[in-house]
């Protein structure tokens, strides 16, 4: 840069400016090699977490895999050969689907209008999405079986529309959790330009919905979806306390008389919600932010 | 929605102000659903705890369990077990998070948050089965600690008991505390620290400046859910002691389905007390989050 006369004063500024240099980047690589190790104390409390957590799995897979001392699948093949786990299974799957279908197909195209017409709405929405939280399971059934009860002149309960009272339940359920999941896809793309783009394009409010809005929050709508059925599947309190025998249901009853299988239908059920959390990571990787835990009383 | 499917003439001036009529109609189904099976039952409960079950005439006598000391039992040991668990999960949560961080592994922080979310979902009556084979009377830890000479069961312990439950729901806890936790402590960065350490900052003083008052608010947001989850949860409780323990969600399941002790209005009552605590939780949480989102977004 400069001159061959100001080398040797440059030389001699700048020596110890790089000694300076070697060192300092020698005391960053060996502040990242620290770095990079898991602290002791870290390592410790991790570890005693896994115990914590593990134990349990493992006095269940001990209880349910076993009789007497020898290892053995044959309670778990008698638990999943049972009559009453399929039908339970099966009666859980279908309001698990259905739940999900319904929380999609309502809740998307709402969330969708009040972000591009009715945003005076959105204050009421969100608070209408998070009263479930306020009102959890064990309240919920109290107010259905009132309204919809034995005792009501809207006997749903013991009607052949029982059915619809769960589903209706089980929307109520999964509300927050689809809402948010949907509502923060479609606050993450340009909800008003995509629209006003596909109308000027003279596509249609339903063809716009469709084609456009819900291929840009599909992830959103796949982790909604994962979160409803998650829950539907995993609900106790309602199915319990209305008389339906849904898998948790029956998971309670078959302890009873039969703790062996219900252990290893136990480690089955554990098996599914860990299905359902693997499939939100997925879906979280691709779209960080999403929630993957449901968070409310159970 | 079907209606709106006509295609629109093209060529039109971009809008997305269609008909209203139509947008309206879109939003009936959530409405209705929303209405009948939320509000409704809400409403259904407010109404039933000030009315007598019996002959309908307005009372506040479902309240009278806010006079009686032994019917505040079950709202004495929810807040117990609602403490409890939530100091538990909390304390632990925290300590698991911040080592899930420190550990600066990216295979351990996806491996703990996977399993933190598995946990935090596997609630209910899965649950209350696994620790019965854990803690149980016959339980694989309890026959541990036999072997090892000390009989849990003989010195008072009961996993029925509200110690047994605290150790259950912080099987729950303790990873939702790590997930809602994780997120503000990696926004913690590392140049805050070297910042006050250059300042000549002591550990304990960046604590007690820096860190503490910038995660104050993240935590006692997180307190407030687990409180509230743990207030509000009933599955598990009842899939450990189908009913025999006097908590607040229990006695409302006993008041409604029991035979001896059917009193919907008391249920009614004790639902609003419930939903009154929930309310507290959820709102202060809503409050909170309003503040620390605002900070994050920075």
């Amino acid at each position: 840069m400069s001159g061959g006369s100001m080398t040797g004063e440059a030389t001699e500024e700048t020596l110890p400016a790089i000694v300076a240099g070697a060192h300092a980047e020698r005391l960053v690589r060996r502040r990242t090699r620290r770095r990079t190790r898991t602290p002791a104390w870290a390592a410790v409390v991790l570890g005693a977490a896994a115990v914590y957590f593990l134990v349990p799995l493992y006095a269940t897979a001990v209880f349910g895999f076993s009789t007497g001392k020898a290892f053995t699948l044959q309670p778990l093949f008698a638990g999943l050969a049972d009559d009453g786990f399929h039908s339970s299974l099966l009666l859980s799957l279908g309001y698990a689907i259905v739940t999900t279908c319904l929380a999609l197909v309502v809740v998307a195209p709402t969330a969708y209008l009040v972000e591009l017409r009715f945003p005076g709405l959105r204050s009421t929405i969100e608070f209408v999405s998070i009263l479930p939280f306020v009102i959890p399971p064990i309240i919920l059934t109290v107010g259905l079986s009132t309204v919809y009860g034995i005792r009501s002149p809207v006997n749903l309960i013991s009607s052949e529309w029982a059915p619809v009272l769960l589903v209706g339940g089980y929307f109520v359920l999964t509300l927050p959790f689809a809402f948010r999941a949907i509502d923060n896809a479609l606050r993450a793309v340009d909800v008003r330009m995509l629209s006003e783009a596909a109308a000027s394009l003279g596509a249609s409010p339903v063809h716009t919905f469709l084609r456009v809005i819900v291929p840009s929050i599909s992830l959103g709508l796949v982790s909604a979806a994962l979160l409803a059925f998650t829950t539907a599947m995993g609900e106790f309190t309602i199915a319990a306390l209305l008389g339906y025998p849904t898998f948790p249901v029956y998971l309670l009853n078959v302890n009873a008389y039969l703790p062996r299988e219900g252990e290893a239908l136990v480690l089955v059920s554990f098996f599914i919600t860990w299905a359902g959390v693997l499939a939100l990571a997925a879906v979280a990787r691709r779209a960080p932010g999403t929630q993957i835990v449901r968070g409310g009383p159970m | 929605m079907s209606a709106a499917g006509v295609a629109r003439p093209t060529g039109k001036p971009a809008t997305v102000e269609g008909r209203r009529g139509l947008a309206v109609l879109v939003l009936l189904p959530f409405t209705a659903l929303v209405g009948l099976f939320l509000l409704a039952p809400t409403v259904s409960l407010l109404w039933g705890s000030v009315h007598s079950a019996r002959t309908g005439q307005f009372t506040l006598a479902n309240y009278s369990y806010l006079g009686h000391p032994l019917d505040l039992l079950p709202f004495a040991n929810s807040v117990e077990l609602s403490l409890a668990s939530t100091a538990l999960g909390g304390l632990v949560g925290l300590l698991i998070a911040q080592a899930i961080v420190s550990s600066r592994r990216p295979v351990i922080q996806e491996i703990a948050t996977t399993f933190s979310s598995v946990a935090a979902n596997f609630a209910g009556v899965p649950l209350a089965f696994a620790f019965i084979a854990t803690l149980g009377a016959g339980g694989l830890v309890t026959r541990l600690f036999l072997d090892a000479g000390i009989d849990l069961y003989n010195g008072g312990f009961k996993l029925y008991s509200v110690l047994g439950l605290t150790i259950v729901y912080a099987y729950w806890e303790i990873p939702l505390m790590v997930l809602v936790m994780l997120p503000p402590l990696q926004a913690m960065k590392p140049s805050w620290r070297e910042a006050a350490e250059i300042l000549g900052a002591s550990r304990w003083q960046y604590l007690r400046a820096v860190a503490v008052p910038i995660l104050a608010t993240p935590v006692i947001s997180s307190l407030l859910l687990l409180y509230a989850n743990a207030f509000g949860a009933f599955a598990t409780a009842y899939g450990l002691t189908t009913g025999f323990v006097s908590l607040v969600p229990i006695q409302i399941s006993n008041l409604v389905s029991g035979d001896i002790t059917f009193d919907p209005g008391q249920a009614d009552a004790l639902a609003v007390g419930l939903a009154a605590i929930m309310a507290l939780c959820i709102g202060g949480r809503a409050l909170l989050e309003r503040r620390s989102t605002r900070w994050l977004a920075r």
